[in-house]
């Protein structure tokens, strides 16, 4: 049976929830909210934390039969191909933009699957494999704080509830793979409750916050309008003497991020497929990897990358929210 | 497929990606130094490149030119005359006619932002007359304009002649509704020269055709705390018969607003550079000069603070505080407006933490 130590739980639901979305979610959230995008980030925490609170409470009742474990498969791909559709546009107009876009799909889509292929750890360890990194994008970033200028974060304006809401909603990009915490939570052995969580949620919280709050120093708020993805801009705009382009070295790493995050997708839909459906077709396994670089190949445009992921938070909320609490709920009338 | 050759296959993928995107140094020319000005014809760009050539085994600078509706299309148009494409990635200094700063410059400098291959941390600066001149001096000019701008600017950084100027930060500044931009202003000398005059004032993103001369720089440098690595102010003290020259250690700037009333408040640290009388070893003499520095800086300050003013450009970034937190006066009217009216006190206090390894 499969078991997670604590730090590996913790370090997969990271990288998840991290995965391709933090280089992005900051853009539309400061459209919406403007200069109050912090605070709505720290309320987006609050919400944040009393979600896995109460995950944490009721994951034992969280039993999700065929049909449930079905939607998840279907929501997981959706997520796969918004996550693989963004990946390759963005890849194609910061490095490659003459590299055939199926190749990029290709070896992305291909660590998948062969770590799909061989033994369960090889996947839940390769969250491992960021650690390395984290202390040096942090390094990068922390390069560009002679530029910050702190009354960017002034002035607050509260009044106006429709925009932070339509912030907080744009917010929702950060939980993510949440739902991760639901399905691998039962096989943790250690104690998760209280300090480790607190401290889980402070590391998830700080991360994002720092990044949010990095690029609304550097930027004016109207410069955002046309930057969709204001953190490779930062790191573009730092002069080292060892690199000629900083932010070459920092996409490399959130490829590296993100293939990690959809190699532990993918994982999940082969391991709810072997689980509530006793399916272990590696033809399976093969074939939905093959599908999903052609669709995510068709999406991987400006227009259709954008659409997916405007979208995608209709869908999270439900598979976060919605179903999770259907589950516990019949789960504990049945009991009963 | 089996396992094993999965992870080669990927590796191979993983090398073929060099192969479209690849950009050979053989292909293109390396461009350090631009100039961009109005075209001949309204809404027309026309750009000078100064680019490396191989003559004799040495390295000669040739110059090229094109016009086009554009400066992505004025490129195009000067790389049907060179022999390789003219390649601006790795470009060190920019200079744009102060004719053509006049109005928003961004759109001509759009193309360097998206293309993510683009330097943009090249100097930025506005050039005096005609662009020709500043690729081809009248005077007797020794050094190659390609290595002769980098240094001049980067010389001006280091002695806070003028503050870091970059594309990035000029880009950023330009969009900035809370301060106004200032780039190196260069000009060609009475010996036909090009040299750095000052700096130029912007307005809400254009230049205004005002400029901080010299020593002035050096003022608004020290106004907004941005020093370069030295920055030194000389004056004549009278009462000691002695010249007097101090290397700013650094500079605190406390800004209050209230009532519609700014209050600028410098604490500033100072070595002593130069005092030929030599009695600063009289603790008397050390507070006479603090007084003495502190009058004349404040009195430069608030000089530079007019030349501002009549320029309706906060360079100091007043706007910034303003906008933050005082939005009753912020949204008082057009911002530029309302600097330039605005009541501003200057309060200088100088600190003399050094006198150096002389009294």
């Amino acid at each position: 049976m499969l078991t997670l130590s604590r730090i590996q739980f913790f370090l997969l639901l990271f990288v998840v929830q991290t995965g391709t979305v933090f280089v992005s979610f900051q853009h539309r959230l400061i459209i919406e909210a403007k200069t109050n995008s912090w605070v709505v980030f720290i309320i987006a925490g609050i919400f944040h934390y009393i979600q896995i609170l109460l995950y944490e409470k009721y994951y034992e009742r969280f039993k999700p039969g065929r049909l449930v474990a079905g939607l998840y498969i279907a929501y997981w791909s959706l997520t796969i191909v918004t996550f693989l559709a963004y990946l390759n546009y963005t890849l194609s107009v910061w490095i490659f933009p003459n590299t055939p876009q199926i190749v990029t799909m290709v070896i992305i889509v291909g660590v998948s699957l062969y770590a799909n292929m061989t033994r369960i750890e090889t996947v839940i360890n390769l969250p491992a494999t960021i650690l390395p990194l984290f202390p040096i994008f942090i390094l990068f970033l922390f390069m560009a704080i002679p530029d910050l200028v702190w009354t960017r974060l002034f002035p607050l304006d509260l009044t106006d509830i429709i925009p932070l809401l339509k912030g907080l909603f744009m917010a929702q990009a950060t939980f993510l793979g949440i739902e991760f915490y639901l399905f691998f939570r039962k096989y943790v052995i250690q104690k998760v409750k209280g300090m480790p969580l607190f401290i889980y949620q402070s590391a998830w919280f700080f991360f994002f916050f720092t990044i949010l709050v990095f690029i609304l120093l550097f930027y004016p708020i109207n410069a955002i309008d046309f930057l969709p993805e204001p953190l490779l801009n930062i790191l573009k705009s730092q002069k080292v003497t060892f690199v000629e382009r900083l932010d070459l070295f920092f996409l490399f790493i959130w490829v590296i991020w993100s293939v990690v995050a959809i190699t532990l997708y993918f994982f999940m839909c082969v391991q709810a497929r072997r689980i509530y459906f006793n399916n272990e077709s590696k033809f399976l396994t093969i074939l939905s990897h093959f599908l999903l670089i052609i669709i995510s190949s068709f999406f991987a445009t400006k227009d259709r990358s954008n659409f997916l992921r405007e979208i995608i938070v209709y869908p999270q909320l439900l598979f976060t929210i919605v179903i999770p609490l259907i589950v516990i709920l019949m789960n504990r009338r049945n009991k009963k | 497929m089996s396992k094993r050759l999965l992870p080669a296959f990927l590796l191979g993928l993983l090398l073929l990606g060099g192969c479209w995107d690849e950009a050979q140094y053989k292909d293109i020319t390396i461009v350090p130094v631009m100039g961009l000005t109005n075209g001949d014809k309204e809404g027309e760009v026309k750009a000078y490149f100064s680019y490396p050539t191989f003559e004799e085994e040495t390295i000669k600078y040739a110059q090229s030119e094109g016009t086009g509706v554009s400066t992505r299309a004025a490129r195009e148009d000067a790389s049907h005359h060179t022999m390789e494409a003219l390649d601006v990635s790795h470009l060190e200094v920019l200079m744009i006619s102060s004719d053509m700063a006049k109005k928003n410059v961004y759109p001509e400098i759009d193309m360097f932002f998206r293309t993510p291959r683009n330097r943009i941390t090249s100097y930025v600066a506005v050039v005096e007359g005609d662009m020709k001149q500043y690729f081809n001096p009248p005077g007797d000019f020794k050094s190659e304009v390609a290595n002769y701008y980098p240094e001049l600017l980067r010389t001006g950084v280091l002695y806070t002649y003028i503050t870091v100027s970059t594309m990035e930060n000029a880009a950023k500044l330009l969009f900035d509704e809370t301060i106004d931009l200032t780039l190196p202003y260069l000009i060609i000398d009475e010996n036909g020269l090009p040299a750095l005059d000052g700096i130029a004032l912007f307005s809400n993103n254009h230049f205004t055709g005002q400029t901080l001369r010299k020593q002035e720089a050096i003022l608004a440098g020290m106004m907004k705390n941005k020093l370069g690595k030295y920055t030194r102010l000389s004056y004549e003290w009278k009462e000691k018969d002695s010249p007097i020259t101090v290397q700013v250690i650094k500079v605190n700037r406390k800004l209050k607003i209230s009532d519609e009333r700014v209050k600028m408040k410098f604490d500033i640290d100072i070595s002593v550079d130069e005092f030929p009388k030599n009695d600063l070893y009289k603790k008397q003499t050390r507070r006479e000069a603090e007084k003495f520095l502190s009058a004349e800086i404040k009195k430069d300050f608030e000089k530079v603070l007019t030349t501002t003013q009549e320029a309706k450009s906060d360079v100091f970034g007043v706007g910034r505080k303003v906008h933050a937190f005082h939005q009753d006066l912020w949204k008082k009217g057009d911002w530029r407006e309302t600097y330039s009216t605005l009541s501003i006190e200057i309060d200088v206090k100088v600190n003399l933490k050094r006198t150096s390894i002389l009294d």
